[in-house]
């Protein structure tokens, strides 16, 4: 039953090699991801819970098996995947307009099928063929415009990047598969207590590195901005649902096990260094779709965060109430390509760009990013900063004072002057653009009511109330040097920046390069030095050929020679 | 229940008569081959459901030498590649090969048939002998039809190390007769081996193995011989005669004197090193076709370490993953073959913008580098993952052999950015249908083999 969620993304793969038209190719994929969305809405409000499982193959007492179950969190997760696929595609037609359309769709569909199912997965094994399709998927979208340099260039970094997560993950995998026998997640999380500490920390280290690498965390974070040059859409989805997330929600869902551990001070402290780079990085940045992807990258490592204190609900809250924000803005953004043609805030801030309709969707995400109250932001902060600690929330007010900044700077750098243009969205964008901003003004209210399908602590306490006050500082501050002063304001370039750290990475990669060059040096010399007997064999033949020329007076003297070097030998030897 | 004989016996009716046809029809070969490799497919498909009946047939009672064919537990994979493998040499074989055809297709189905017999017989000196018609046979192929500059080097660079590997594999069946007083398969796996004769036997096949894998530092013959060749004798090379070693390995080494195979487990240390030279190595290629070649080797080397483990799931690993590989690095040389013909070069450096100008082939390259990088859905994931999980039981640190596979990805994205993105060059055209089909069917079995790799399991029993 469970796998009926899966199916609609599934049918819509093979569907759309066989349609042609942008038309008919994006109702099928808004038709199936919709459908995905009211089976797995339904699902999770009758309660549904059960377990698929089936034995993919045996190998003497080994059973591999694959199984697909209905937990809450996974139900969740579902609800939540499908929605956000299902607005980025009814906004896909607007976005795209011209090329390779069935190739998008196909493609998209093989990335929301992913990610569905491997929320829904309970096997390790199953969990893992879902998110290497998941790297792969981003990989060949994020490639998607394959003529530009840069998008090939970014592809590939992020696959690159990704694949060292994966093979992590791979090894957690065998490691645990080793010692329990069992792929299944529950199973692995209830034997918790049967393992040594060090193995634990071991697995813990590992499926942290996984999680790191795939939601771009310092220090596998340089990705990310590069894979902008995707299509903006598959951006929005990247970020908000799919493969960022995916490595937020395998902390969530492995967060018994290393809470069990003493690495989450490790995943603090890397989740800060984190935030505080990428804040910087954000302070900075021209590209509007660059900056969003630092405010992610920092979003990610507030997950990570709260998971490592031990509100892992709250963290699942906030992820959710991320993907809708970050989705929002970005479809934004999106918007303001396809009219402006630019994603640089200060020519943005020259053609002038705002009225109503553009700016106030923004305000509201932006809103929402820097956690003002009533927005959904502000609630889901007070979810994940429910456990932190006094250090742990000196820290965090700091860092709210910097997102509202940076958040700030962006709006009002780009929305400064008003638009003379008349803008009409269409229906394509209406929809998922105001769904969002509904969300955003009112989803933060869900708090109270999903603690009925999971418990989430929270609390209004002094602590988030100076962190709102810090951020409506923050917004302020930036309104005074960017909107009245029109500062322009560098930021720290640093040691994180585009040019230094990312260059550092490159140069690991061409080091690895100019070793394989100098081994394959020795190869070809050690080849060449093989080659030789094939040569000297082939002399030697000939050597051998002239020796018999038929000439009975040769083999004569030959054979004299002989007989004298025989006799020289046994005199040798006999005396 | 068919007889194993058939397989072996159409094959060979087949070079007959190619041979008999040259003097009346140079057209008609073509039409010969193909009927007589699909007649054996379709004996051997036939037989897959009904059975396959054993033979025997006694050639010098003296020494008790019989021309005895039956399968072993780990037979039917291998039989599988072998004969499936040679079908998507033949498209290859009829662009390439224009002159002297009748010589090619008769030494073509003379391989055919005995590698066949390798993989089928159960008696040790008809395999030895099925070995060095094997590569007496190839020799020939590379020599008179490998490219014309390096082919009289690369042609005796093969002879020498192979031979070299027959002389041990011939050394070792001899002492396996003298301790063991059989030819056969079964009682040599039943009777009684000595510590110290069996350290000797199992040192030779290593050897022989390393040499035809190839495992590094034996590998250097592979990189002219291979190169030299044209694609149809690389795909017999390549997913064939490379398996031949390990085959071997498995039957004496692991099947049959298993209480001595597992002091040589200090030697997947060899294999590891020799996963991460040839990735390297790989990796500095700017030529499409010598970066399959040293991929291939690769993997040949990673199912090497399988193998040597002595574990048995890594052994179910390496099986898998060779099958697999042999598969994909078919479809990888058809691709570099591809290359050439339509840019007339496969030089990485002056090639790009595949996915622009030729769709399809560039399709096919995302689907089978990526299945060789061990993407799920695809054969390779099963192979490797499974060989992954039994060497980690044996140690944990293994699993640096992880850290080659990275540097593998690193230079496989590295080609498809090379080729297929980027702006097209003009005038490149796409492959021709017939390729299509023919990387379609390959692409058809290594999905099969991802989802549903119990198929493959299944047919597969540790036991003579």
């Amino acid at each position: 039953m469970i796998a009926l969620i899966l199916i609609p993304m599934l049918v819509s793969m093979i569907l759309v090699p066989f349609f042609k038209g942008r038309k008919k190719l994006a109702f099928i994929s808004i038709s199936a991801s919709f459908l995905s969305f009211l089976i797995s809405l339904y699902f999770l409000l009758i309660g549904y819970s059960s377990t698929q499982s089936i034995t993919w193959f045996t190998i003497g007492s080994y059973a591999f098996s694959l199984s697909l179950t209905a937990s809450r969190i996974g139900m969740l997760m579902a609800v939540f995947v499908s929605f956000i696929s299902t607005m980025v595609l009814i906004f896909s037609p607007f976005y795209m307009k011209k090329d390779g359309t069935r190739r998008y769709y196909f493609e998209i569909s093989l990335f929301i099928f992913s990610m569905l199912g491997m929320v829904l997965s309970s096997s390790l094994l199953l969990f893992y063929i879902f998110w290497e399709l998941i790297s792969i998927t981003s990989y060949l979208l994020i490639g998607f415009y394959h003529q530009k340099e840069r998008s090939s260039q970014a592809a590939r970094k992020a696959l690159m990047m990704t694949r060292i997560g994966d093979f992590s993950l791979l090894s957690a995998m065998i490691l645990l598969f080793s010692a329990l026998k069992t792929f299944s997640i529950p199973l692995i999380l209830s034997s918790i207590s049967f393992l040594s500490p060090s193995f634990l920390s071991l697995v813990s280290v590992l499926i942290f590195i996984a999680a790191l690498a795939k939601s771009a965390q310092f220090p596998f974070y340089v990705w990310l901005p590069d894979a902008m040059e995707a299509p903006t859409t598959v951006t929005a989805l990247l970020h908000s649902s799919t493969m960022i997330t995916s490595g937020a929600f395998l902390m969530i869902l492995f967060s018994k096990l290393i809470l069990s551990t003493t690495i989450p001070v490790l995943v603090i402290a890397i989740s800060f260094l984190t935030i505080f780079v990428s804040i910087l990085l954000a302070l900075k940045e021209r590209d509007s779709k660059r900056l969003m992807a630092y405010s992610t990258i920092e979003s990610m490592g507030f997950i990570f965060l709260a998971v490592s204190t031990g509100s892992v609900n709250g963290g699942l809250f906030y992820l959710f109430s991320h993907g809708i924000f970050k989705a929002a803005s970005l479809l934004l953004i999106g918007e303001l390509i396809i009219w402006f043609g630019t994603r640089d805030i200060y020519k943005l801030k020259r053609i002038g760009i705002r009225n109503n309709s553009t700016f106030i969707p923004m305000l509201i995400a932006v809103l929402s990013l820097s956690a003002i109250p009533p927005f959904i932001g502000f609630f889901a902060h007070s979810a994940f900063t429910y456990d932190f600690n006094l250090y742990e929330q000196v820290l965090f007010v700091i860092i709210s004072f910097l997102t509202a900044l940076f958040a700030f700077r962006f709006l009002f750098i780009a929305y400064r002057d008003r638009t003379s243009m008349q803008i009409k969205r269409g229906i394509y964008q209406k929809i998922p653009i105001w769904t969002l901003v509904i969300l955003m003004l009112l989803g933060g209210f869900s708090l109270f009511v999903i603690q009925k399908i999971i418990l989430i602590p929270y609390s209004f306490d002094p602590f988030i109330l100076v962190c709102a006050a810090v951020s409506a500082i923050g917004a302020y501050l930036a309104y005074r040097m960017f909107y009245i002063n029109d500062t322009t304001f560098e930021g720290v370039n640093g040691l994180f920046g585009r040019f230094t750290y990312d260059n550092m990475l490159s140069s690991i990669g061409k080091s690895f390069y100019a070793a394989s060059r100098g081994v394959s040096v020795i190869d070809d010399r050690f080849v060449g030095a093989y080659g030789s007997i094939g040569f000297g064999a082939i002399n030697l033949s000939y050597f051998g050929r002239r020796l018999q020329n038929g000439d009975v007076g040769f083999y004569i003297d030959i054979l004299l020679v002989g007989f004298v070097v025989l006799l020289a030998i046994l005199a040798v030897i006999v005396l | 229940m068919i007889s194993l004989l058939l397989l072996l016996v159409i094959p060979l009716i087949g070079s007959a008569v190619v041979l008999l046809l040259r003097r009346i029809e140079d057209n008609l070969i073509e039409y010969v081959v193909e009927t007589f490799v699909f007649l054996t497919v379709a004996i051997f498909l036939l037989s897959l459901l009904t059975g396959f009946s054993s033979f025997a047939f006694p050639i010098l009672p003296l020494i008790k030498f019989n021309l005895a064919l039956s399968l072993n537990g780990i037979s039917l994979p291998f039989l599988l590649i072998a004969v499936l493998v040679p079908i998507f040499a033949l498209l290859p074989a009829h662009k390439e090969i224009k002159d002297e055809k009748s010589t090619f297709y008769s030494l073509f189905l003379l391989i055919y048939a005995m590698i066949i017999g390798i993989f089928i017989s159960s008696d040790i000196l008809l395999l030895f002998i099925f070995l060095e018609i094997t590569l007496v046979s190839m020799f020939f192929l590379i020599y008179l039809f490998g490219e014309k500059e390096t082919r009289a080097k690369a042609s005796v660079e093969f002879l020498i190390f192979t031979q070299l590997g027959s002389l041990a594999i011939l050394a070792a069946f001899a002492l396996l007769f003298s301790s063991t007083g059989s030819f056969a398969l079964s009682s040599i796996s039943s009777s009684h081996v000595s510590f110290f004769d069996s350290i000797i036997i199992l040192s030779l096949m290593i050897f022989a193995a390393m040499i035809e894998s190839p495992v590094f530092p034996l590998h250097v013959w592979v990189t002219d011989a291979y190169d030299s060749s044209p694609t149809p004798i690389v795909i017999l090379l390549s997913a064939l005669v490379s398996r031949l070693g390990l085959y071997f390995l498995l039957l004496i080494g692991f099947l049959s004197l298993s209480s001595t195979f597992t002091v040589f487990q200090p030697l997947m240390w060899i294999g590891v090193l020799s996963v991460f030279y040839l990735a390297f190595v790989a990796m500095a290629q700017s030529r499409f076709k010598r970066m399959a070649i040293y991929s291939s080797a690769l993997y040949a080397s990673l199912a090497f370490v399988g193998v040597m483990s002595g574990n048995s799931t890594a052994i179910y690993g390496s099986i898998f993953l060779m099958v697999s590989y042999s598969f994909i690095t078919s479809a990888v040389f058809l691709i570099a073959g591809d290359l050439k013909s339509l840019n007339g070069t496969d030089d990485m450096t002056f090639i790009r913008g595949l996915l622009s100008s030729s769709p399809h082939l560039s399709f096919f390259l995302f689907v089978f580098l990526l299945a060789s990088l061990g993407l799920p859905g695809f054969s390779n994931f099963i192979g490797e993952f499974v060989t992954l999980l039994g060497i980690y039981t044996v140690s944990p640190w293994f699993l640096v052999t992880l850290a080659a596979l990275l540097i593998v990805t690193a230079f496989y994205l590295n080609a498809l950015k090379r080729l297929a993105f980027g702006r097209s060059i003009k005038g490149i055209r796409d492959i021709p249908r017939t390729e299509i089909v023919n990387l379609s069917f390959l692409a058809f079995i290594i999905i099969l083999l991802g989802i549903l790799p119990s198929l493959l399991f299944n047919i597969v029993g540790l036991g003579i």
